[in-house]
C-alpha cells in the first residue's frame, strides 16, 4: 500500500495541525490515496483544543487548508453507521463536495491480532459448575457504568459476578500496571482507568473472571453518541444552527469494541449495554445472539435511557431466574454451543477477510 | 465511485455490494398477477419479500437500499383492499423498519400518479417516491434496447428515415386491435362521415358497446375490418404482437430477426397521419364505469360529483377512492410514431400532446388545430378529434403536400429525440408543483 498516505488520529491527535501533518506526509508522485484514518473511534464531534465542529465538518475544514485534491481523501471512521452519518451530514448542510468514507472494524481485527484466543476454555470447563454467573467490567467510569455499578449493588448482584469497577478501587488483583498507576505520567484519580492496557496479554486474574463465570455483561463503551452530553447541550440545547439539531437528531451511532469482541471470541454468552441495535447490526453480519437463554428486546429500544434500564432490568432477572447449575447447563447445551461455536468462527474468518491496517 | 474496491479495503467485504445491486427492482405484476385490472387483495409475499432484501445488506448498508416497485405497463388505479397502493407502500414503510419512505419508488404508467398521490398523502408524514413511467417507450428507443433473437444475438428494429412529401393513397391511418369502447365509436363516426375509405382502418375485434350508443346490426356486419391480418390463421394478436413487435411480448428469443422489420411502414408510407386511438381516454376500465340508469348501458367518466355518463348524463357513485381518480397514458403506439416520423392526432387521454411537448417532443399544432387536447370531457374532445379528421379528409393532395413540407422538421426533431433516449423517460415530483405537473412547452 505504499501509494496511500495513512494519516492515523486518535483521541490524542493534535487536531489543529492535522493539516499540516497532511501535507508533510503527502508526496504528489509516490501518494494517489489518502486515508484520515480515525477507526479508533466514533465521534460525532470534535470539541477539544478549541474546535468545537462534528467530525465531517473538521475533516472537510482539513482538507480545505489542505488545499489538496478532493478526489484523494478517505475518511475512515469507527462508528458503523459512517457513510450513513455522512450522507445525511452533507444533505441536511447541503455540503457539495464529497470524500469516500468506510468505517472499518478495527476493534474487531485487534482482538483477533493481539488478544490471547481464550476459547479453549469452554471445552475445558464443561465439567465444573463455575461459582459465579456472569462477569462485568468496568474501567472508565462513563455514565451507563456508574449506574450499573448503583444497581447491581441495590439489587445486590454483586455476590453472583465477577466485576471490576475501577474508579471505585473494586479491582482484580492487577500488577503495578493498573494498581500502581500513580506511578505513571500524566495519570490522576480521575483518568487512572488509562492505566488499563487492553490490548496485550492480560495477567493470569483477568482470565480466571472468565474462568468463574457464564455469560458477560457487557457494558460497551457507548450507549449513546461520545459526549453525549455535552453534544446535547452543544447541538441539541444551544446549537449554532438549526441544521446542527437536525444533524444531532438524525445521527446514529453502533460502536463495537474489544469488549464484545472479546466475548465472541472467548466463546461466551453476553448482554451488551451498548448502542442501540447493536445486536442487530451483529446479526446482520451473520452472528448469532442469545434469544435462547434471554429476551433481547433490549436491543430495539430507541431511547438511550430506557435500554439502559432494559438490560440492567435483564441482568436482574437473569440472576434471579438462573442457578449456577441451570445455567451450566444451558451455556453446554447443544444450541447455546452451537452459537458460540458459530460466533468464534465466523469471528476469525471475518478478521481474516480484513486487510490489517498496520497498527 | 467503485464500492468492492473501496470496501475491500476496509471492511468485510464478503458483505458489501456492487453500487447497482443497492437498486432493487419488484415487478408488482409478479404479486398481482394479470388477471384483475384495478382491485387487488394484498399482494402475498410482497412485504416478507422486500424485508428479506433489505435484510440481505449489512445493517449500516440498508440506507443506500432504493426499492423500486415497476407497475409501468399499465395506468390503471391499483387499489388494493378498497385503498389506493399508496396505504400499502406506506404501510410496508412502516413494518420494515430500516425501510424509509425515500427509499421506496412506485412506478405506474400514469404520467399524473403525483397529483393523485398528493390529493392522497395530504399529511406530514415523509413521502415515498411515486413516478409516471414512460416504460411503453423501450419499445420504440433503439439505444434502450437490449432485445436479442434466437442466436442471443443483439438485434436492431428498422424505421422510416425519408420523410420526403409525396402523394399518398389514404388520408390517415387508424389501427385498432382491443374493442374498447372509443374504438367501437370511431367506427361509428368514421363510418357515419363515409371516412373509412379515407383511411387506413382497421378494427380487428368487436364489442357492440360505443361511447354514445351500441352498434347496430348493419354497423356490426361490417365488423371486423382488418388490413392484413389473416383473422383464421392466427389471432390478431399474435399476428400484430407476435411478428411485428416481439419485442413488447418476449417473442423476440423465438425470433431470427437481425433486425426487426418495420410492419408498419406501408402504413407510414401510405398515409398523411395516424388517429392514434390510445388506450385509453380517462375513462376507468372496471365495471363501476357503467351507467345504473335504467335503460341506459352508457359508460360515465370522473367528474367532481360523481361518475357521469356520456349517454344520459346521470351522476353515478363514485366509489371513494376514486375521489382523486385521474388517468392518463401514453403507449407504444404513439412512440412508435414518434420513431417513424408520422404526424399523429391522439384519441386518448387529456393533455397528451402536451404532455409529449413537456417531454421535449414537438406535436403537431403548426400543422392543424391540436386544441382537443385541452378538452376534458372525454366524448367532447373525442367529438372534436372526429371534427378535426373530417376537416382533415377534405385538405386537396396540394395542401397535403405543403402540410408534410411543414411537417419535415417536426418528425426529424421526434425521430432524433428517440434515437437518442437512453433511459425511459419518467415524470416525478420534482416535475410537478403539489402534483401538478409544472407545465413548459419545447
Amino acid at each position: 500500500m505504499e501509494d496511500v498516505l495513512r494519516i492515523v488520529i486518535t483521541s490524542g491527535t493534535n487536531w489543529q495541525e492535522l493539516h499540516e501533518d497532511i501535507i508533510k506526509g503527502y508526496d504528489s508522485v509516490l501518494h494517489t490515496e489518502i486515508w484520515l484514518d480515525f477507526s479508533t473511534e466514533s465521534w460525532f464531534s470534535i470539541d477539544n483544543q478549541k474546535i468545537n465542529e462534528t467530525v465531517y465538518e473538521f475533516i472537510h475544514n482539513t482538507i480545505i487548508k489542505t488545499g489538496l485534491d478532493w478526489n484523494l481523501f478517505t475518511f475512515i471512521h469507527g462508528n458503523v453507521y459512517t457513510q450513513y452519518n455522512y450522507s445525511k451530514w452533507r444533505k441536511i448542510f447541503n455540503v457539495e463536495k464529497e470524500i469516500k468514507t468506510a468505517y472499518y472494524p478495527l476493534w474487531h481485527k485487534v482482538t483477533s491480532e493481539m488478544h490471547l484466543d481464550y476459547s479453549y476454555q469452554n471445552e475445558k470447563l464443561k465439567d465444573i459448575v463455575r461459582p459465579y454467573l456472569y462477569s462485568n467490567l468496568n474501567g472508565a467510569p462513563r455514565d451507563h457504568r456508574i449506574k450499573t455499578f448503583k444497581y447491581v449493588t441495590e439489587k445486590d448482584l454483586l455476590k453472583h459476578s465477577r466485576h471490576t469497577f475501577y474508579w471505585d478501587d473494586k479491582t482484580l488483583p492487577y500488577s503495578q500496571y493498573t494498581l500502581d498507576w500513580r506511578k505513571w505520567p500524566r495519570l490522576t484519580e480521575q483518568n487512572k482507568h488509562r492505566a488499563i492496557d487492553s490490548h496485550r496479554i492480560q495477567e493470569p486474574e483477568f482470565y480466571k473472571v472468565f474462568d468463574d463465570t457464564y455469560f458477560d455483561y457487557i457494558t460497551e463503551t457507548l450507549t449513546t453518541n461520545e459526549r453525549f452530553t455535552i453534544e446535547l447541550d452543544k447541538y441539541v440545547q444551544n446549537p449554532p444552527s438549526p441544521e446542527y439539531r437536525q444533524f444531532f437528531e438524525v445521527f446514529k451511532t453502533i460502536f463495537i469494541t474489544e469488549k464484545l469482541w472479546r466475548s465472541i471470541f472467548y466463546k461466551r454468552p453476553f448482554i451488551v449495554m451498548g448502542n442501540h441495535r447493536t445486536l442487530d447490526y451483529l446479526q446482520s453480519i451473520g452472528f448469532k445472539t442469545f434469544d435462547c437463554m434471554w429476551n433481547e428486546e433490549y436491543d430495539s429500544i430507541d431511547s438511550n435511557n430506557l435500554r439502559e434500564d432494559a438490560c440492567l432490568e435483564l441482568l436482574n432477572e437473569v440472576c434471579n431466574t438462573y442457578t449456577l447449575e441451570t445455567m451450566h447447563k444451558k451455556v453446554y447445551s447443544d444450541e447455546v454451543q452451537e452459537i458460540l461455536q458459530h460466533n468464534y468462527d465466523l469471528f476469525r474468518s471475518l478478521a481474516d477477510d480484513m486487510d490489517l491496517l498496520d497498527f | 465511485m467503485n464500492y468492492n474496491t473501496q470496501y475491500n479495503k476496509f471492511n468485510y467485504k464478503r458483505f458489501y455490494r456492487h453500487e447497482q445491486q443497492y437498486n432493487h427492482v419488484i415487478s408488482l405484476q409478479d404479486y398481482i398477477g394479470t388477471d384483475n385490472l384495478i382491485y387487488y387483495d394484498i399482494p402475498e409475499g410482497l412485504i416478507q419479500d422486500i424485508k428479506d432484501h433489505i435484510e440481505s445488506f449489512v445493517l449500516e448498508e440498508r440506507f443506500k437500499v432504493n426499492i423500486t416497485i415497476l407497475h409501468g405497463l399499465e395506468s390503471d388505479p391499483c387499489i388494493i383492499n378498497g385503498e389506493w397502493i399508496f396505504s400499502l407502500l406506506h404501510d410496508i414503510v412502516k413494518q420494515i423498519e430500516d425501510l424509509k419512505p425515500h427509499q421506496l419508488t412506485y412506478e405506474t404508467g400514469n404520467w399524473n400518479i403525483n397529483k393523485i398521490y398528493n390529493q392522497w398523502h395530504q399529511s406530514d408524514r415523509e413521502r415515498i417516491n411515486v413516478v409516471g413511467v414512460f416504460e411503453l417507450i423501450r419499445i420504440y428507443s433503439p439505444k434502450m434496447w437490449d432485445y436479442q433473437n434466437r442466436s442471443g444475438d443483439l438485434v436492431d428494429i428498422d424505421y422510416r428515415t425519408d420523410f420526403t412529401p409525396k402523394i399518398k393513397p389514404y388520408v390517415f391511418t387508424t389501427l385498432n386491435r382491443a374493442p374498447h369502447p372509443h374504438r367501437m365509436e370511431l367506427f361509428i363516426q368514421l363510418n357515419k362521415l363515409g371516412l373509412l375509405d379515407k383511411g387506413m382502418c382497421s378494427f380487428n375485434e368487436v364489442k357492440p358497446d360505443a361511447l354514445t350508443r351500441s352498434l347496430t346490426e348493419e354497423e356490426l356486419n361490417l365488423l371486423p375490418m382488418t388490413l392484413d391480418v389473416d383473422l383464421n390463421k392466427s389471432s390478431a394478436f399474435d399476428h400484430i404482437y407476435g411478428e411485428t413487435m416481439p419485442q413488447a411480448f418476449s417473442y423476440m428469443e423465438e425470433k431470427e430477426y437481425d433486425v426487426v422489420p418495420n410492419e408498419f411502414n406501408t402504413f407510414f408510407e401510405n398515409s398523411y397521419f395516424t388517429l392514434v386511438t390510445e388506450t385509453k381516454i380517462g375513462i376507468l376500465r372496471s365495471s363501476e364505469s357503467s351507467c345504473t340508469a335504467d335503460n341506459c348501458e352508457g359508460v360515465c367518466w370522473p367528474i367532481e360529483k360523481g361518475l357521469e355518463c356520456l349517454r344520459c348524463k346521470k351522476i353515478n357513485e363514485k366509489p371513494h377512492w376514486m375521489k382523486i381518480y385521474d388517468e392518463k397514458f401514453i403507449t407504444e403506439k404513439t412512440w412508435r410514431n414518434m420513431l417513424n416520423g408520422h404526424p399523429m392526432v391522439w384519441i386518448g387521454t387529456m393533455h397528451t400532446a402536451k404532455m409529449l411537448k413537456y417531454l421535449g417532443f414537438k406535436t403537431f399544432d403548426t400543422l392543424w388545430d391540436e386544441s382537443y387536447d385541452d378538452i376534458e370531457n372525454p366524448l367532447d374532445r373525442f367529438n372534436a378529434v372526429i371534427s378535426l379528421v373530417d376537416n382533415l379528409c377534405k385538405k386537396t393532395d396540394e395542401e397535403w403536400l405543403e402540410i408534410q413540407e411543414k411537417a419535415i422538421p417536426i418528425l426529424y426533431h421526434n425521430q432524433s429525440k428517440m434515437l437518442e433516449l437512453n433511459e425511459v423517460l419518467k415524470i416525478k415530483y420534482d416535475d410537478t408543483i403539489d402534483g401538478e405537473i409544472k407545465w413548459k412547452t419545447s
